[in-house]
């Protein structure tokens, strides 16, 4: 009895009480819209476009990039400039435009065509000030611009490079014919990793006197991150976009937060101003925009930041082991192991062994970052 | 064998009457009878009279406690023994054609209405035809025949005729009768009893003779000898009749006979015959069965009518407005049954003395106690249990109070160790007190008290509370025959708190706090035969705490926060007319002023005028200062009805009315959450203004039993509120921002067939409705679906909705309630992309798709102690289960990342069957 009162009240009371896995019907158009991104630059920098499709809600993969599409750009006066298609769905065109025109995008498929509205390009004003600033031990970085009548809704994004390094330094390697440690051509301890910025970063000049926004927030580099442990550079690219395209990107931002449980809202979306050609009402996912769009980069060095105690959770556990004479074929020659430094006793002359760790604490690209030196690159200069 | 009316026994008593009904009801009326009765108690002497003959005695043992028989019988029959045996006791006896043979006490009863009483179950229904209710109606006159002599010559109307008018009652509790119709035969003109159950018409002098008819569908009549104006209080006997009311009044022949459209009386009565969860009587779930009034799920009592949004709804509980109508979080709906008296909703129409919500009107009149005897009652359900007690407190003062509460945190502490929910609680309780004090014929003060509180909580982490709190002060004046006024004084509150506790250092206390005072005062003028008038004003002020949120302990590093209070008056002056044209026309038509003012002190966001409201486009803010008025809104609310009768059970009858609402409720939930804020019109929120246009059918068939009606409607709405893609309703400082100005419409058509009386009775109805949103075009900032019309939240276009009540006897009755509805709208992620350097999850349209139908299916039993007046309580039974199908009816449907993948839930809140049994009690 006491067991059928409690599934009573279960029942009764608890709102949980019968959660289903509910997996609605959706028909196949519904998961394969087509997604278009980019910007149409007629200022010197490149003008990028990224076309893919989305992907069923319950999938593993997000995006499915489209490979085969014919993607221009026409001026609404003059001009057709035809992408140059670049693979896993990006196409691509060099070079300024005629400034005195709207343009707009158009994507062919084999059997449908898409084409943006045509949009009257902005001139970007140019990024007026990027700074940083230690808050909270992180490290925040600003940027600030000045807005006119015809650019008051921004859109910032950025690319953040930095370098860091291994714990350990090689400067040998062993080689397998010799049977012995020769110096290395290339040191792997210094990479050079890069990211670029998920966030929609967003505001309008209009709320401000003289329409200049001073001190927008870009990124917060958090505490201890690894970032700022050597040297890091941030590019920030600054584009003027139009009120709509404003509201397009504020709805992205929020659609971005969790999805929720039950009381939170299930959000709609706003399309852009793309469209099918044949058929209206088909949605497709993306806005473009077109101007000039301005870049700044800056650079910041771990003195800026000082103290910052960068780290590297990969690298808690790197270990320097010695590794014995009769074991170097078998330890080095399969490459687990990477020789530091011979080890030659306290007193003896003989060197008997060799210091040793494992790739992953030597060898920086492990993690993903490349050795090259960006073009871009400055070193710090005293 | 041997039966009584004892509770305990009715079932056995229900049970042989079906079984042996059929085999006895022969010809006992000569049946003789012989043997020595000698020294028997009058039970023995019954039982052995059935033995020995098809004689089955009713009786209360209590009526003959000393009664010990000595008698001889030969071949004598029964009456002849009876009359010998009763000779010197005040016992009284009847018998039947069926050879039942009732004994009372005191008094006798009629053969004609107890013969009904008894009918066995198998009996088809037999509707009494008017020939019938001709004889009942000259017997009981016979009964009441005495000459009433009322006014003097000296004082009339005109020189034929007088006004009668004075207070009908309840002979059994004291209390007003509503909406009786008075009439005198063989004359023209009627009128029915207002609210207060007072009455006023225009007779010819002399000789009449006149019929109060109840809607119980019972008459009482008095032979009046009117010479002047003059007073006749009355009180009806509504306690026998009672047994034979229909399930649902709607006003029966108001039906035909209002002007207003759209006005839905429930009485008590039939509430109860409506299969309720856990056996509370549920005024809201009472509601939601009447064609028009949808509800989105299980566990919202927030309810939607006739499109319209659920905080358009506007609640009332003795002039009291209530914001959260409900218990554990929609469960029960937060009146005390026993407290009421009456429910009326206004669908359309809304009278001119009523504003401020969109959509309807809920207007709960409770119980100020009767003036005869103090009286109780109560019940004890499974979770829940209730009390209440009335009566007189001297000669002029009566009061009526009464409270709730649950138990169910006991069922809680049951469950086993590892449930996720043992540390659940959830509890609630509320009171009522009302009284009512005449200080003289003129003058009548009444008191109205009500407080709930709720609180919840999932885990121990968070806890939930809300309280309604409510009280005001009325006084009715009688200034002259004609003039009646009303004014009315009260506070308004409502509450409700979260409380974080498990983690010290992020404890925190968020609490939201709506007050309104409000000022009313109404009047009624009878002008003379064909006009009514009532005028008056309404003032509410608000004074709402949108939200703060505080740390909790010494340790919390929970920052405070505290968005700002606000204030706002909104004042409204009325005239309204009732206008009776010919006997066949019938117009109602009033018109309402209504200002609002939002006020200081408060600090105002200030955005450029013809740019989109978001944190980018904030120009600065604006103080201002204590009292100083920030914004007025002023607009006129329009309220016109009319009926035309076609003949006397048909009806055409159309209205228009314009409202206005001032109060927002924020909410992305379709229903009432206990967690929902209000927000007031200011600045940047318009107040939300709607109009609706219906047109109404109404025909009724065997002397008013089929009650038969189509109505159509078009709403439209504007100015209401919708929210843009993710916003955030708690806590934010710019709700402006996240809130688009949206436009509504909304139409149906609901079809009813109702049958009012008889062994079966109850209703079907289809109502097929849409409402539609669409962000409005002026609206700077996201259109939501590209500015097209969508559906709202509640949009569900069809529903079917059944009640039926089978009455096997008077007190036992079953009943079912069946309703289909389409599902209501969601908005569904159906794909996911990349963009922005992000994962992005793709949603559908809003309200793209619905969650699957809902079906659902009732029974209940009620079981009715006897009828005898005078006894210690009188007690009744009922039970049943919700939801017999079991059907896992989805409430909501929700996303969230599993693994990595976003997976969907359906969630069902009582998707097994619920059995639940309730005794009630009263004394």
């Amino acid at each position: 009895m006491q067991q059928r009162i409690t599934h009573i009240g279960i029942a009764i009371l608890l709102l949980m009480a019968c959660r289903e896995p509910y997996e609605p019907e959706l028909s196949s158009f519904d998961h394969n819209i087509l997604v278009v991104e980019g910007y149409i630059d007629i200022g010197e920098s490149p003008t990028q476009f990224r076309i893919s499709r989305t992907n069923p809600i319950y999938g593993e993969v997000a995006s499915d990039p489209q490979t085969q599409a014919q993607v221009s750009i026409e001026g609404e006066r003059e001009g057709i400039w035809t992408l140059h298609n670049q693979g896993e769905g990006i196409y691509t065109l060099e070079g300024p435009l005629p400034q005195n025109q709207p343009y707009r995008l158009t994507i062919n498929f084999e059997n449908s065509s898409y084409a943006s509205a045509f949009v009257e390009p902005i001139l970007t004003p140019e990024i007026g000030r990027i700074n940083f600033e230690k808050s909270n031990g992180g490290m925040k970085i600003y940027a600030s611009t000045q807005g006119n009548e015809e650019a008051r809704y921004f859109l910032w994004g950025y690319e953040e490079t930095w370098i860091y390094r291994t714990p350990f330094v090689s400067y040998f390697e062993y080689d397998l014919e010799l049977g012995d440690f020769v110096n290395r051509d290339q040191l792997l301890y210094q990479c050079w990793d890069n990211e670029t910025s998920t966030r929609v970063i967003m505001e309008s000049s209009e709320k401000y006197e003289n329409n200049s926004i001073n001190n927008k927030e870009l990124l917060e580099i958090p505490v201890n991150s690894e970032k700022l442990g050597q040297r890091y550079s941030i590019l920030v690219r600054q584009r003027a976009i139009d009120k709509d395209a404003f509201a397009f990107w504020e709805n992205i931002r929020r659609n971005s937060d969790d999805i929720g449980d039950i009381f939170s809202p299930l959000p709609s979306f706003v399309r852009g101003n793309i469209s099918n050609l044949n058929q209206a009402e088909e949605p497709v996912i993306g806005y473009v925009s077109a101007g000039i769009s301005t870049e700044k980069r800056i650079f910041i060095d771990r003195s800026d930041a000082h103290p910052w105690n960068a780290i590297i959770p990969e690298y808690r556990a790197c270990l320097v082991d010695t590794i014995s004479m009769e074991d170097y074929e078998r330890h080095f020659r399969v490459s687990i192991n990477v020789p530091l430094y011979e080890w030659c006793g306290d007193f003896s002359a003989v060197c008997t062994a060799f210091l040793a760790t494992t790739r992953n604490c030597t060898d920086c690209r492990m993690r993903g970052g490349t050795i090259d030196r960006p073009s871009f690159w400055e070193d710090l200069s005293f | 064998m041997k039966r009584k009316y004892g509770i305990l026994c009715i079932w056995i008593a229900f049970i042989s009457l079906i079984c042996t009904g059929h085999v006895q009801a022969q010809e006992a009326e000569n049946k003789l009878i012989s043997g020595l009765f000698s020294g028997v108690s009058f039970e023995r002497f019954a039982q052995m009279v059935e033995q020995r003959s098809p004689y089955q005695f009713f009786f209360d043992p209590e009526d003959i406690p000393e009664l010990s028989i000595n008698i001889n019988a030969y071949q004598n029959t029964l009456p002849q023994l009876l009359n010998q045996l009763f000779k010197d006791t005040d016992l009284h006896y009847v018998i039947d054609t069926e050879g039942r043979v009732f004994v009372t006490k005191g008094r006798g009863i009629t053969l004609q209405g107890a013969e009904k009483l008894f009918m066995p179950a198998t009996e088809t229904d037999t509707l009494p035809t008017g020939e019938e209710t001709g004889k009942e109606r000259e017997e009981r006159s016979f009964a009441k025949n005495r000459l009433w002599q009322i006014g003097s010559a000296a004082r009339s109307e005109t020189p034929t005729h007088a006004r009668l008018s004075g207070l009908v009652t309840s002979f059994e509790s004291g209390e007003p009768i509503i909406g009786a119709v008075i009439y005198a035969l063989d004359h023209e003109g009627r009128t029915i009893t207002d609210d207060d159950g007072l009455y006023s018409i225009l007779l010819p002098k002399g000789r009449i003779t006149l019929v109060i008819q109840s809607f119980g569908a019972y008459q009482e009549q008095r032979q009046v000898n009117l010479l002047g104006d003059g007073t006749l209080n009355i009180a009806m006997d509504d306690n026998i009749i009672s047994l034979m009311e229909v399930t649902v009044t709607s006003e029966k022949s108001a039906n035909i006979e209002r002007p207003e459209m759209g006005l839905e009386n429930i009485s008590m009565q039939s509430m109860r015959k409506i299969p309720a969860v856990l056996g509370e009587v549920d005024v809201l779930r009472a509601v939601i069965t009447l064609p028009g009034v949808q509800t989105v799920g299980e566990a919202s009592a927030g309810f939607n009518v006739r499109g319209g949004a659920a905080d358009q709804n506007l609640i009332l509980y003795n002039n009291a407005t209530i914001y959260n109508p409900t218990h554990l979080f929609g469960l029960f709906s937060a009146f005390n049954p026993d407290m009421m008296e009456n429910v009326d909703l206004y669908k359309a129409g809304v009278p001119v003395q009523y504003g401020g919500r969109l959509s309807s009107v809920l207007d709960v009149k409770g119980k100020f106690g009767n003036k005869e005897k103090l009286e109780g009652g109560g019940g004890i359900g499974l979770m829940t249990s209730r009390l209440y007690l009335e009566g007189p407190l001297g000669e002029k003062t009566t009061f009526a109070a009464g409270g709730r509460s649950t138990y169910s945190n006991w069922l809680f502490g049951l469950m086993d160790e590892e449930s996720e929910f043992r540390e659940s609680r959830a509890s609630f309780h509320d009171l009522n007190l009302n009284m009512s004090h005449e200080i003289n014929k003129n003058n009548i003060l009444k008191f109205s008290g009500y407080w709930s509180q709720d609180a919840f909580r999932f885990d121990l982490d968070t806890a939930f509370a809300y309280s309604n709190q409510n009280a005001n002060l009325s006084w009715t004046h009688y200034f002259n025959d004609k003039l009646e006024g009303e004014m009315t004084i009260g506070h308004d509150r409502y509450a409700f708190s979260i409380a974080g506790e498990l983690d010290p250092l992020n404890a925190f206390d968020f609490g939201f706090t709506m007050n309104q005072s409000h000022w009313r005062t109404h009047f009624n003028y009878d002008l003379d035969d064909a006009h009514n008038v009532s005028f008056g004003m309404n003032h509410v002020l608000y004074n709402l705490s949108p939200g703060s949120i505080l740390p909790q302990g010494q340790e919390s590093m929970v920052i405070p926060e505290v968005i700002g209070r606000e204030r706002g008056l909104e004042s409204a002056f009325y005239i309204g007319d009732e206008y009776e044209v010919n006997s066949k026309l019938l117009l109602n038509g009033g018109v309402r002023l209504v200002m609002y003012n939002y006020l200081g002190p408060n600090t105002v966001n200030q955005y450029p005028a013809t740019t989109i409201r978001s944190e980018g486009t904030l120009i600065g803010q604006e103080n201002y200062g204590t009292g100083e008025v920030i914004e007025t809104y002023l607009g006129p609310e329009v309220r016109f009805s009319a009926r035309y009768s076609l003949d006397n059970f048909t009806a055409i009858k159309a209205g228009f009315n314009t409202n206005r609402q001032h109060v927002n409720m924020l909410t992305n939930t379709a229903a009432i959450a206990p967690t929902d804020t209000w927000k007031l019109s200011d600045p940047h929120i318009r107040p939300q203004t709607g109009n609706q246009v219906s047109l109404g059918y109404f025909k009724n068939y065997k002397n008013n039993i089929i009650e038969t009606s189509v109505e159509v409607y078009y709403r439209s709405m504007r100015n209401l509120v919708d929210f843009g893609s993710g916003a955030n309703l708690i806590l934010n400082e710019s709700i402006e921002q996240d809130i688009l100005n949206t436009e509504g419409q909304a139409y149906g058509v609901e079809l009813m067939a109702k049958k009012t009386s008889g062994k079966l009775n109850g209703w079907i109805s289809y109502t097929y409705s849409r409402s539609l949103l669409r962000t409005s075009p002026q609206e700077l900032g996201e259109m939501i679906n590209d500015g097209r019309w969508y559906p709202s939240n509640f949009d569900q276009p069809h529903d079917i909705m059944l009640v039926g009540n089978w009455e096997f006897t008077k007190r036992i009755n079953t009943s079912i309630n069946a309703n289909y509805s389409t599902g209501r709208p969601i908005t569904l992620p159906i794909a996911k992309f990349e963009y922005g350097g992000a994962e992005r999850v793709f949603f559908s349209d809003r309200n793209d798709h619905r969650i699957p139908d809902y079906f659902r299916v009732d029974i209940s039993f009620n079981l009715e102690g006897n009828h005898k007046i005078r006894k210690l309580a009188h007690a009744s039974w009922s039970a049943g289960i919700y939801n017999v199908l079991g059907r896992a009816n989805p409430y909501s449907v929700y996303f969230a990342p599993t693994n990595g993948v976003l997976q969907g839930y359906q969630l069902s809140i009582f998707a097994q069957p619920i059995p639940f049994i309730t005794y009630n009690f009263k004394f």
